[in-house]
């Protein structure tokens, strides 16, 4: 796959978080050794000098936040966000929406979990998990690109009914006993570093390449960016937004199998309380609900900012309801942020495409005739 | 000669106060679980919850335990993380009322691998041989006293039930339902003509209560598997021109499990029937103890002694007056 020049390319580095600024931006403030460097980490991605300042605070004023095993259950808490919030951002980045997100985890652990308990083999779970995801999301991109229904109403009616599902195959029970191998992968480490954190990070990590890399990531952003102007250039938007939700479906599926490695269990409920804590870490880290805007790295951001957050709370003694003002507070805030940066750039953005248009425009010499002749 | 007498008082006051500062930490420290500190990891926060927290919170205190308090959300994820703090924290045990009975698993696993007594509370693990001491309710006894006592009630007259079920992911929701329809059993003039799973909450409960009373207006009886859907059946009932006080001739038997605030007060006034409370002053107070018998005592826990279910009380507008003080929510 090559790598895409022109319009799209600059579209996608303007908006991505991970773009180079060398060339454009608060020009003036450039001469200033390491500024300009901070400058664009916190325009790409606000929350990550608010998390290196929360986790140096931290670590002198909550005791033991930064001793091995915090860290290690602050990553194995991540693990399944990070795949879910994946799935999440490629959606809100083509101006969709997929609330079906947590109920798919739910009813993909319950089919990942009975295919395992017939079978014993956690290989044909991880796939019974990942189809059943792809069938989640094939339903939502059908209806949302076909049928053109609106992606809230679409995942919204599949979210009732995947729930629903989940709990008709279990009567509303969990489901233990799982192989051991699952378990066991679920709590071992690699180089201190949880295994279950490492596969959520990598599939993050392949999702963000994907997004800022190839070409497919680039009309996703166009797609999401503007529609009509997708459309008009050459891209298959409808089919480009099946393939997002399938994409989403299925990760979503992977992050079922990561759920039960975690806790070595499968429930319907699974993902109840997901839903809302993928969505809030996706905006939070800055990406825009409104598509077009934002990337994997500012999601992976907000979510390690919230169970940071969240984790001191806890250590500290706070309270359920304080932790949720804090981190409800936070959310506003970072949003906030988030939309006055991204004003900010589409100011500068058409403040340079006006800036190139007049450098391009023909020169026309003034015909001092004209006026005479009218 | 008054001012004398009031400098003699001062300094009586003073003596006594350093008496007592002196004593006190000499109290703490006799106290049996002194030194001992113990993480609750709760699964959710309600007005059950509350009440349950308030009486672990006095328990504590009395046996001079601190309690490291954690709320999970209903996040069986969160839950699991909080435990991994509490271990980390190396408190001296755990006692859990676990959101999800099959992910509670692996807590109890993680914590009996750092050598940390795992005691569940109200709501059993899938496996009760995991974990050091349940005590919790007898879910299936409250619920068939709960149908027994409709049966009484109605006798031969053929009556419409509503069951609103609790969460059916969790021991107590399904047990309960469970013991309710067992009570009923073999009495063919009691239909149950709505099911409702209301996952603990109050929406669903009056929702399922609203379409229940429309499609059979002349409804009898609803089962209520908790307290906390005593609002929402009331709300139904005023709506449908049905909320009347026991013996009217309009009034819809209600039963309720838990004994909390709401339903002690709707039992007094005469809306509900009987309820069923749960005895958690005892609950609280004996997860404690089994931490300090374990940790101080290096007390075994016998086989016969690790699952303590304690019936509910059966409480009545009749009998409330004798039963009023064991029922916690009735506690002012």
């Amino acid at each position: 796959m090559t790598l895409p020049t022109g319009p799209e390319r600059r579209l996608d580095r303007r908006r991505s978080g991970l773009a180079d600024h060398t060339n454009r931006s608060w020009p003036a403030r450039a001469s200033v050794p390491g500024l300009e460097l901070l400058l664009t980490i916190v325009r790409d991605l606000p929350m990550l000098p608010v998390i290196l300042v929360a986790m140096a605070v931290l670590s002198v004023t909550v005791d033991g936040f930064m001793s091995a095993g915090n860290l290690q259950n602050i990553a194995r808490q991540l693990s399944v966000i990070l795949i879910a919030v994946t799935g999440e951002t490629l959606v809100l980045l083509i101006g969709g929406i997929d609330l079906s997100i947590g109920a798919t985890i739910g009813l993909a652990s319950v089919c990942g979990a009975l295919t395992m308990q017939f079978t014993g083999s956690p290989l044909l779970g991880l796939l019974a998990c990942l189809a059943t995801g792809a069938v989640v999301g094939a339903v939502n991109g059908f209806g949302i690109s076909r049928g053109g229904i609106q992606p809230f109403i679409m995942t919204f009616g599949v979210m009732l009914t995947v729930r629903a599902l989940g709990f008709l195959l279990t009567g509303g029970r969990s489901i233990g006993r799982l192989p051991q191998v699952l378990l066991e992968t679920g709590r071992m480490t690699v180089a201190g570093l949880p295994f279950v954190f490492i596969l959520g990070l990598s599939i993050a990590a392949a999702g963000s390449l994907i997004l800022s890399r190839t070409l497919f990531g680039q009309r996703l952003y166009l797609t999401g960016s503007n529609p009509r102007a997708a459309a008009f250039s050459g891209i298959k938007v409808d089919n480009l937004k099946f393939q997002v939700y399938l994409i989403s479906g299925t990760l979503a599926g992977a992050a079922a199998f990561a759920f039960m490695m975690r806790l070595g269990a499968a429930t319907p409920t699974a993902g109840d309380q997901l839903l809302l804590q993928i969505i809030g870490a996706v905006v939070l880290g800055g990406t825009s609900l409104s598509g077009g805007e934002g990337g994997i790295v500012r999601s992976i951001s907000g979510a390690v900012l919230v169970a940071i957050l969240i984790k001191s709370l806890e250590i500290m003694g706070a309270q359920f309801w304080d932790q949720m003002i804090v981190i409800g507070v936070l959310t506003a805030l970072g949003s906030a942020l988030g939309a006055w940066l991204s004003r900010r750039r589409t100011r500068e953005s058409n403040r340079e495409d006006l800036a190139q248009a007049i450098e391009h425009m023909p020169v026309e010499q003034p015909d001092s005739t004209a006026r005479m002749r009218d | 000669m008054l001012r004398a007498k009031s400098k003699q008082l001062s300094i009586g006051l003073v003596a006594v106060s350093l008496a007592a500062l002196s004593c006190a930490p000499a109290l703490a420290a006799d106290l049996p679980g002194a030194g001992l500190t113990v993480c609750l990891s709760l699964d959710k926060v309600n007005a059950f919850r509350e009440g349950e927290l308030k009486l672990w919170r006095k328990a504590a205190a009395d046996l001079g335990i601190k309690l490291v308090e954690q709320v999970a959300g209903e996040d069986a994820q969160r839950q699991s993380s909080q435990v991994d703090t509490c271990i980390a924290q190396k408190v001296n045990g755990i006692v859990s009322i676990p959101w999800d009975n099959q992910a509670v698993l692996q807590d109890i696993e993680r914590a009996h691998a750092a050598g940390i007594p795992f005691v569940t509370v109200d709501q059993a693990p899938a496996d009760t041989g995991t974990v050091d001491t349940h005590i919790g309710g007898n879910p299936t006894a409250d619920g068939l006293a709960a149908g027994k006592r409709l049966v009484a009630l109605v006798g031969d007259k053929p009556t419409k039930v509503v069951d609103l079920q609790g969460a059916l992911s969790a021991v107590n929701g399904i047990e309960r339902d469970k013991g309710f329809k067992e009570g009923i059993k073999g009495h063919d003039n009691i239909k149950i003509v709505a099911e409702v799973p209301t996952e603990w909450h109050p929406e669903p409960a009056l929702a399922g209560m609203e379409n229940a009373l429309q499609a059979n207006p002349d409804l009898g009886a609803v089962y209520a598997a908790t307290d906390g859907l005593l609002p929402p059946i009331f709300s139904a009932l005023q709506k449908a021109n049905r909320y009347a006080k026991a013996g009217d001739p309009n009034h819809v038997i209600v039963l309720s499990i838990d004994g909390d605030p709401q339903g002690c007060k709707a039992m007094s006034e005469g809306w509900a029937d009987a309820g069923y409370a749960t005895p958690i002053a005892d609950m609280t107070r004996n997860s404690l103890q089994v931490i300090i018998d374990m940790v101080k005592g290096k007390k075994k826990i016998d086989a016969k002694d690790k699952l303590q279910l304690l019936a509910g009380l059966e409480y009545t507008k009749g009998n409330l007056g004798d039963t009023g003080g064991k029922v916690w929510g009735c506690a002012k």
